[in-house]
């Protein structure tokens, strides 16, 4: 494959310029030293095919953390005109609404020194992780279709939770549009006893502690401290998701010419937004969407129940709260500015997180001073970042800036790096405690498999995507 | 040979010839310590490896397109073995060499797929003397990244029936439903038997079991089979698949 041609726009902006068949031309967002990083990785030419495909508005855009994906980049965001465009189940990848939700509590670092390990075992134990983990909780039929439709809402009026979590979850943790008819059996059993566990991979549940501020104003509006303890959750919608994904991918490769124009990669098969196709593809994604807000719903619940147990203290004293949940793998239809003028898109961000900014009228009314809260997790060990979304990715990026640090290494690098050494053991000796029930998982997630985190907060820092809240360290971990 | 099916099929040309002194030319060369003295590997190109031990040396070249053996000792004597599994050519080694501590996982997986790397995902190279070959050996290789294979046994049955627009469109689907007798069913295949192959039909018969806790163990979480540069290609030495898996 050709090297794809990428010319310096400023220090944080590199232009793919519009030749061939492309529509629009591509920007990635990057840094001399990320795009140094990155070698024989094919994501640009992955950003030049999104930038082929029908109704494509301004730009195939791609963030600090893009790594070459399948079909899509990810780290990828593209916008697609409602009446022209489509939708593509691969531009939001096989977990539909991954996403990272932050708890803050009211303890202190000190407050939990010695009682970590047993908190990390007390997680461990509590919450099922792993591949296919299944968990107590069996659905019915009917059961499943009302998480289907009401999200996150479904697990509060359960018990799962409180109202105020609804507000301080995007969307308010529910997508319009949702239709189980448009969901397999296939999709639907394997939902049926998933709902409440992490999975495996690169998902976890971490405690950490907010090590620095860097915006008072807005860590006080988000109820962030220096020395706080928080529980960053990353997980999403399961096995339910992957169906969805999966099923929607073949039925529009067999389709795939009705789109008009060659596809270099099936992956890249999608539908018009206005076709039946795709209208299906939306209600069934917005259903897996609604799963994934329950399962971080019912997690979040879980955890809470284990640090009160664990610490024996009351809810009051533990106080954990909700900060933001936000998904980072989703096709939503927002209103966005486009060349001045508001208009409904269909924007897809696969890898990559919304970042609303200050005023706009989704946001809870706590956080309308400071902007969205924006969530990046870290590779296992190393902590995440709180960002706030801005006006600038508001105008320039559809509202969306990085997802996390992105991987640099395959994972069997990975495993090929971590060959004779014990990852638990160097973790250990930063300080942090890992639990995983798998022993490979730790070694493909060793640090150095991923993008420096705090090289990608800083480009989407400085390009203005969004501005630095929080950095907060890992103290323990647990993985599937 | 012990084993029985060997339902993965794949073309290894076996050549027999005395080893004589001196490196292979400008190739890499691994250098295994076993019972039966130093096991020296060369990597030729693509799944193709010289074995050398005991004064033998051994060519393994299942596509007969990527290496250059000019350099390389000549074969005299020459022995072809058709429908060789890994686990067959595991105890064709240790029969013959009275191999022990080599790790035999390694041979396996430069010999009957090969994973190649992708960033984010995990891919496999899959040859076979037929395209069948290929469809089944791709199923066998997504299960022994899933689950130690060595654990499953081939007791039940289940039978797969996919449609597709070509031969790659064909490997995806049929391994996305092979996967989901794993994620949607709980059943680790072991075996697989293709039964029909037309170019726009493949059915098979898979063998296995439903998933046991205290004996299986489970590698890795594979979500999905994607179409990422999923391709089947046909050469005068056989065929030849690619697939990349999500996980």
């Amino acid at each position: 494959m050709s090297k794809t041609p990428l010319r310096k726009i400023d220090d944080w902006r590199w232009e793919i310029p519009q030749e061939g068949g492309m529509r629009v031309p591509g920007i990635i967002y990057s840094s001399e030293k990320l795009l140094k990083g990155m070698g024989a990785d094919e994501g640009p030419a992955q950003v030049a095919n999104v930038a082929h495909l029908p109704g494509i508005v301004n730009a195939s855009l791609a963030m600090p953390d893009m790594h070459w994906g399948y079909g899509f980049p990810i780290g990828g965001v593209a916008a697609f005109a409602m009446e022209e465009g489509i939708v593509s189940p691969g531009g939001v990848g096989y977990d539909i609404n991954c996403g990272c939700r932050l708890l803050t509590t009211r303890l202190r670092r000190e407050d939990i020194r010695d009682r970590l390990g047993a908190l990390v075992t007390a997680l461990y134990q509590h919450i099922p992780s792993g591949v296919g983990s299944r968990g107590p909780l069996k659905l019915s039929a009917k059961e499943q279709r009302e998480v289907l439709t009401e999200g996150s809402a479904w697990a509060v009026r359960r018990g799962y939770g409180a109202q105020a979590d609804l507000e301080a979850t995007e969307d308010g943790g529910v997508m319009a549009g949702a239709d189980p008819e448009k969901v397999s059996d296939r999709a639907l059993e394997r939902g049926r006893d998933q709902l409440g566990t992490l999975g495996s991979g690169n998902h976890f549940l971490e405690i950490e502690v907010v090590a620095e501020v860097y915006d008072e104003n807005a860590a006080a509006a988000f109820g962030l401290e220096a020395g706080q303890v928080c529980v960053m959750i990353h997980s999403g919608s399961r096995g339910l998701g992957y169906q969805v994904c999966d099923d929607y991918l073949a039925r529009m490769v067999k389709h795939i010419h009705e789109i008009g124009i060659p596809l270099p990669d099936r992956q890249l098969a999608c539908a018009r937004l206005t076709s039946e196709r795709g209208r299906d593809y939306l209600a069934a994604m917005a259903c897996a969407a609604n799963y994934a807000w329950a399962n971080r719903q019912v997690l979040m619940h879980r955890t809470r129940e284990t640090f009160e147990k664990a610490l024996g203290m009351g809810p009051r004293e533990l106080g954990m709260r909700l900060l933001y949940d936000v998904c980072h793998n989703i096709a939503k239809i927002e209103t966005l500015p486009v060349s001045g003028k508001e208009v409904r898109l269909c924007v897809h961000r696969k890898g990559a997180t919304r970042a609303f900014p200050p005023g706009h009228p989704a946001l809870p009314p706590a956080y309308r001073g400071a902007g969205q809260p924006v969530l990046i997790p870290g590779d296992m060990g190393t902590g995440s970042y709180v960002l706030a979304g801005t006006e600038k990715a508001y105008t320039e990026t559809f509202g969306s800036t990085c997802h996390g640090a992105g991987r640099v290494m395959s994972r069997t690098q990975a495993v090929k790096a971590s060959r004779g050494r014990s990852i638990p053991r160097e973790l250990a000796e930063r300080g942090v405690i890992v639990m995983a029930s798998g022993h490979r998982t730790l070694q493909e997630e060793i640090p150095e498999a991923y993008k420096d985190l705090d090289e990608v907060v800083e480009v989407v820092h400085r390009a203005g995507l969004s501005r630095k809240v929080a950095r907060l360290l890992s103290l323990g971990c647990i993985k599937g | 040979m012990r084993g029985g099916r060997f339902l993965c099929a794949l073309c290894f040309f076996l050549l027999l010839a005395p080893a004589p002194a001196g490196a292979a030319g400008g190739y890499e060369t691994d250098v295994l310590p076993t019972s039966a003295g130093d096991l020296k590997i060369t990597f030729i190109g693509h799944a193709s490896l010289m074995f050398q031990i005991e004064g033998k040396v051994i060519y393994n070249d299942p596509v007969g397109q990527y290496g250059d053996y000019s350099g390389l000792p000549k074969a005299e004597k020459y022995a072809s073995l058709l429908w060789i599994s890994a686990p067959c050519l595991r105890s064709f080694l240790r029969s013959r060499f009275g191999f022990k501590t080599y790790d035999f996982l390694r041979v396996h997986e430069m010999m009957a797929y090969r994973i190649f790397d992708h960033t984010a995902d995990l891919g496999i190279e899959v040859s076979g003397g037929t395209v069948a070959e290929v469809y089944a050996g791709a199923a066998l290789a997504l299960f022994d990244l899933i689950a130690d294979a060595a654990a499953v046994r081939a007791e039940e049955e289940r039978a797969v029936g996919v449609e597709g627009e070509d031969e790659a469109d064909l490997l995806v689907n049929f391994l996305r439903e092979v996967l989901y007798a794993w994620n949607g069913t709980a059943f680790l295949v072991k075996e697989c038997d293709i039964s029909e192959v037309g170019p726009r039909r493949v059915t098979a018969i898979l063998r296995g079991e439903p998933f046991d806790p205290s004996r299986h163990r489970i590698k890795r979480e594979i979500k999905a089979v994607t179409y990422h540069r999923a391709s089947v290609s046909r050469s005068a030495a056989g065929w030849f698949g690619r697939v990349v898996f999500d996980v």
